[in-house]
């Protein structure tokens, strides 16, 4: 009996499902949780390192970031790498197929680039041979996707397994190829001479951005306007209702990865013959996964994406310049970045849910025999598919693992 | 509660007064009043979504009565979770069962089971004792010593054993508290013998996902034992079951309630309810409408009790103009991953202009036939032949995708039994789900929102569907707007076959009139209309014809407008001794006035047997 007790009291903590934000104020907290992660990060500064570091921490993220026109360059070049790859996932993962395999399939890219370079480079000339290179990024790219989709569509294969399966397997035969390529051992391919993206208007990495920007807009039309965008929709949120339509779930599945895989090709090609004009195994640099993150930050639009992924690149690039000005050690660095992401995620469960404390609560409410009453209507709205003037879904925590259970309503 | 002559004599086990249970503005159950003996098995019967499950949820700790009390054993009882009704020796069978299928079955009989206090200084005591008494004799050869006894604390060895397992036994206690299983595995034998008990054969070393359904449910009802429940409530117990299977359960239910256990069965197969239960409570919309002993019922008499008599609804009915034969579907057999006969050589013909109604306890194949139809679900064998409107060439849709029926311009429209899992997608707005049948037209790659921007804002405004916009997502619409947008946007796509599952189910009385006005005004437009549904008043009001299914085979085909409750009722149920039965009413009809009595005069609808032949006669 002493625990029946327990639960009539009303929970201290009650949250609540919300679905009635207007969307500029759920923008002022996910704003709110980035201000707050910097100032969450200088006052960490100002304990690892000294007092006067609070203040410098705004003025070396900053400069880290905007201090140069170099540096400006290199925020810009590494988002548009970053934006292309979360780009490529953004269709793959609202139809729910979890494709993290971009990072293979962007080396993958990379590595029919070199291969081009290599036996194409000195026999063409360089607009021939980058239009080769990106055909063939593309291809390769557009391949090592497309295996994990056709396995998936056709015997329902963990997509998750094998795509992560696939880069390793990427990165064993880029290692491989290196290895022929370097006869001398070091195991480090060198600059290559050929492919180089032509510089526009005197900017080295215009291109590599202007690719992104094409990328976007593209992608942004494809998703909301085009019928492959709405059938991919519908197939990620469910296949029953595809299939009762009569949409061809195997065809949109393996259609929807060529796309992925074409666009981290795209990336493959950005990198190689745009950035680095050079391959090693670790080229991505687990850009595949973070990539997954920022697109998924953006709410798989590739409008938000932009933002999601300049933010990402502004942080790392920021913290890694402000540790090096502190001299502290990556770490620093590394906990800026956490502390960062760690705000800027947690901050859409204040967007989804709203928290309401008892001891915040009118207090009249207290003791009052009510209480059990309260509680049982809750329970009827809340195992309603859905009730009329419905504003917010009540879930009492005590009642999560009934509602579990609570299967049918009706018998 | 004096009514049930031959149990009244044992004592109560549970006693259930005046609960009433709402969801929202449904009623679940209002004001029933059921008693429990002690060593009885007793019948729950009831339609689909008469109340019988929340009620007994209710016993089981699953929801909390709105109002009422239950008594266990006489004293009064607050059920307020599944552990609470343990507490008071009530287990319930979930009708979906609830196992890990990675355990075995002890692992999962033991599971959630709480562990008796271990107190450490107990154990210890207990170890002490343990190494104090004599446990060895040493044989010495010459007889005139005396015998030598050794006791485990004697030698330096075995202090420190002793010592070392009084330590470790924190740990143990740690172990036990975090419910490691080797240290609960001793406790299989306590489970192996509850199943010896009552004859359950079964391997309890066997993991859940080697198990057939009936091993299943045996796992189910042994934990339920194991539990210490006197009370056991099994929810459609026979459903998944093969009539042998269901043959060994009874004889293991009748073993239990020979130990004095009580039994409450949700069925609504009557024949097994004569079979087994010693009393039967009869569910009507909710309400308790009666509680007969077994031996003074028969099927008949069950059969009224539980579809009740007719209401009038009023819904208009217009006799068919011109009907032809538009969709003809003969032998159609089906059988599901699991080996279950889903459809059994179904052989009928859609009329356009016409409603046909297809009636039957939930499950017995109707959503198997409409998404065979639809091209969902490959059939093993039959056919399925459109005949176009004006006399074309027959189209065979038998094995065709939905694509390929939508290609072979056949426009059927389907309004599935899921709504938000199937007819829509609950994420997308109410334009978005507009298009889902009509996005391929227009110019190719690009969507064109415009058209189903404008058909969505009609719909809103000719169905009265209550939303704060088009853009609204439809998952959080009401259920019964959200029937609006599934049912208007199937129409709309102008059919000439449109089959609806349980169109109404879950919505109240003015949405549910909206959904039958418009379905009559398809008729009316010449369009062949099937209508799966579960109310027997709205199914004899609204269609022409009417198809009764049971257990995949079509045990009848009836008139609307003559047909009877009682006479779907029967074919719903018992469906191929419907004829014998219905020669025994008649012969039965005086011995009815003689059991009504039974439940303190509460039959409120059971008017005058003759009622029925004016109906017949009509």
């Amino acid at each position: 009996m002493t625990d029946i007790k327990k639960k009539e009291r009303e929970p201290l903590v009650q949250i609540s499902k919300r679905t009635d934000m207007p969307k500029w104020q759920a923008w002022l907290i996910r704003g709110g949780a980035v201000i707050a992660a910097l100032f969450i990060g200088a006052v960490v500064a100002a304990i690892l390192v000294d007092g006067q570091s609070f203040g410098l921490f705004f003025k070396n993220i900053f400069e880290g970031v905007f201090g140069t026109e170099r540096r400006i360059w290199n925020l810009l070049q590494n988002g548009a790498v970053m934006l292309i790859i979360a780009l490529a996932l953004a269709p793959a993962f609202r139809m729910r197929f979890w494709n993290i395999g971009a990072e293979g399939q962007v080396l993958m890219g990379g590595l029919a680039c070199v291969v081009c370079i290599k036996y194409f480079g000195d026999k063409v000339n360089e607009p021939v041979l980058l239009l080769i290179m990106a055909a063939m990024s593309i291809a390769f790219g557009a391949a090592w996707a497309v295996i994990p989709a056709i396995f998936k569509a056709q015997w329902n294969t963990n997509e998750t397994l094998f795509t992560l399966m696939m880069n390793y397997i990427a990165m064993q035969l880029v290692s491989y190829c290196i290895c022929i390529w370097v006869p001398n051992g070091s195991g480090v391919l060198g600059r290559l001479p050929y492919g180089h993206f032509p510089t526009l208007g005197g900017y080295n990495y215009l291109l590599n951005v202007l690719i992104a920007v094409i990328g976007v807009v593209v992608l942004f039309i494809y998703m909301r306007f085009s019928k492959h965008g709405y059938e991919l929709a519908v197939v990620g949120e469910s296949t029953n209702t595809a299939k009762y339509v009569g949409i061809n779930v195997k065809k949109v599945i393996i259609r929807t990865m060529i796309l992925s895989g074409v666009l981290c090709g795209v990336a493959g090609l950005v990198l190689v013959a745009g950035t680095n004009h050079s391959l090693s195994v670790d080229a991505v640099g687990g850009r595949g996964f973070t990539a997954i993150l920022v697109a998924w930050l953006g709410k798989f639009n590739p409008l938000i994406m932009v933002g999601t992924s300049l933010l990402y690149v502004f942080i790392d690039q920021g913290t890694a310049y402000t540790a090096v000005a502190f001299q502290m050690s990556d770490s620093f660095a590394d906990i800026i970045t956490g502390i960062f992401f760690f705000l800027v995620i947690a901050c859409e469960f204040f967007v989804n849910y709203r928290v309401r404390f008892r001891f915040l609560k009118s207090r009249k409410k207290d003791g009052s025999p009510a209480a059990p009453e309260t509680e049982s209507a809750e329970e009827g709205e809340e195992s309603l598919p859905a009730a009329e003037t419905e504003e917010e879904e009540a879930l009492p925590v005590a009642e999560a693992a009934t509602a579990a259970t609570n299967e049918e309503v009706t018998a | 509660m004096a009514n049930d002559r031959p149990a009244s004599s044992r004592p109560v086990a549970i006693r259930m007064h005046g609960i009433t249970k709402r969801f929202g503005e449904v009623v679940a159950n209002r004001d029933v009043d059921l008693t429990v003996y002690e060593g009885e098995i007793l019948s729950l019967l009831g339609e689909n979504g008469s109340g019988k499950t929340t009620l007994m949820n209710m016993l089981a700790g699953i929801y909390f009565p709105d109002e009422g009390e239950i008594f266990a054993y006489g004293k009064p009882a607050v059920i307020r979770s599944p552990r609470d009704a343990y507490h008071h020796g009530i287990g319930m069978v979930h009708q979906h069962f609830k196992l890990v299928d990675l355990f075995t079955a002890a692992d999962n009989i033991i599971l959630g089971e709480e562990a008796p206090e271990f107190s450490v200084r107990k154990e210890a005591k207990a170890l002490s004792t343990e190494a104090s008494t004599p446990r060895y004799l040493i044989d010495n050869d010459d007889p005139h010593e005396p015998v030598k006894t050794v006791r485990g604390t004697d030698t330096r060895k075995g202090r420190a054993l002793l010592v070392a397992r009084k330590l470790a036994l924190p740990l143990k206690k740690l172990g036990k508290k975090l419910k490691f299983n080797w240290l609960a595995r001793n406790r299989v034998s306590a489970v192996q013998a509850v199943a010896d008990r009552y004859g359950f054969d079964i391997d309890l070393k066997q993991k859940i996902y080697d198990m057939s359904v009936s091993e299943k449910q045996t796992v189910e009802i042994i934990k339920v034992l194991y539990r210490g429940a006197n009370i056991l409530i099994l929810d459609e117990p026979t459903a998944v079951l093969t009539p042998q299977e269901t043959e060994k359960l009874f004889a293991v239910l009748r073993a239990m309630r020979a130990d004095g256990k009580s039994i409450i069965i949700i069925t609504h197969k009557l024949n097994e309810v004569m079979e087994i239960s010693d009393r039967v409570a009869v569910l009507r919309k909710g309400e308790h409408v009666a509680t007969v002993n077994t031996a003074d019922a028969d099927i008949p008499l069950l059969t009224e009790l539980m579809v009740g008599h007719k209401t009038e609804l009023d819904i208009e009915r217009d006799a068919p103009e011109q009907p032809e034969d538009r969709l003809t579907v003969e032998g159609l057999s089906f059988t599901d991953r699991e080996g279950v006969k889903k459809l059994d050589g179904v052989s009928f013909t859609a009329r356009s202009g016409e409603i046909l109604g297809i009636a039957g306890i939930a499950g017995s194949g109707q959503r198997e036939l409409l998404e065979t139809i639809a091209g969902l679900i490959k059939p093993a064998a039959g056919s399925i032949t459109y005949l176009p409107p004006g006399g074309g060439k027959p189209e065979n849709l038998m094995r065709k995708t939905p694509e390929q029926i939508r290609e072979l311009g056949v426009r059927l429209s389907f309004v599935p039994e899921d709504r938000l899992g199937m007819g829509l997608v609950g994420n997308m707005d109410i334009i978005d789900n507009m298009m889902l049948r009509s996005y391929r037209r227009g110019i190719p790659l690009i969507l064109d929102r415009k058209r189903p921007k404008q058909l969505a804002e009609r719909i809103i405004k000719e169905l009265e569907v209550v939303t704060p916009s088009s853009h609204t997502p439809v998952r959080r619409l009401s259920g019964g707007n959200v029937q609006k947008v599934l049912v208007g946007r199937e129409i709309a796509a102008a059919p000439t076959v449109l089959m609806a599952a349980y169109p109404v189910r879950g919505l109240d009385i003015n949405s549910s009139y909206t959904i039958y006005r418009l379905l009559n005004e398809q008729k009316k437009a010449g369009v062949a209309v099937i209508y799966v549904g579960e109310d027997l008043d709205v199914l004899l009001e609204l269609c022409d014809r009417l198809l009764v299914i049971c257990d995949g085979k079509i045990t009848g085909v009836l008139d609307g407008r003559t047909a009877t409750k009682e006479q779907v009722g029967l074919l719903m149920t018992a469906g191929h001794d419907a004829e014998e039965a219905d020669k025994e009413r008649a012969d039965d009809e005086e011995d009815i006035p003689a059991a009504e009595p039974l439940p303190e005069g509460e039959l409120p609808t059971a008017a005058p047997a003759g009622e029925d032949e004016e109906d017949i006669h009509d």
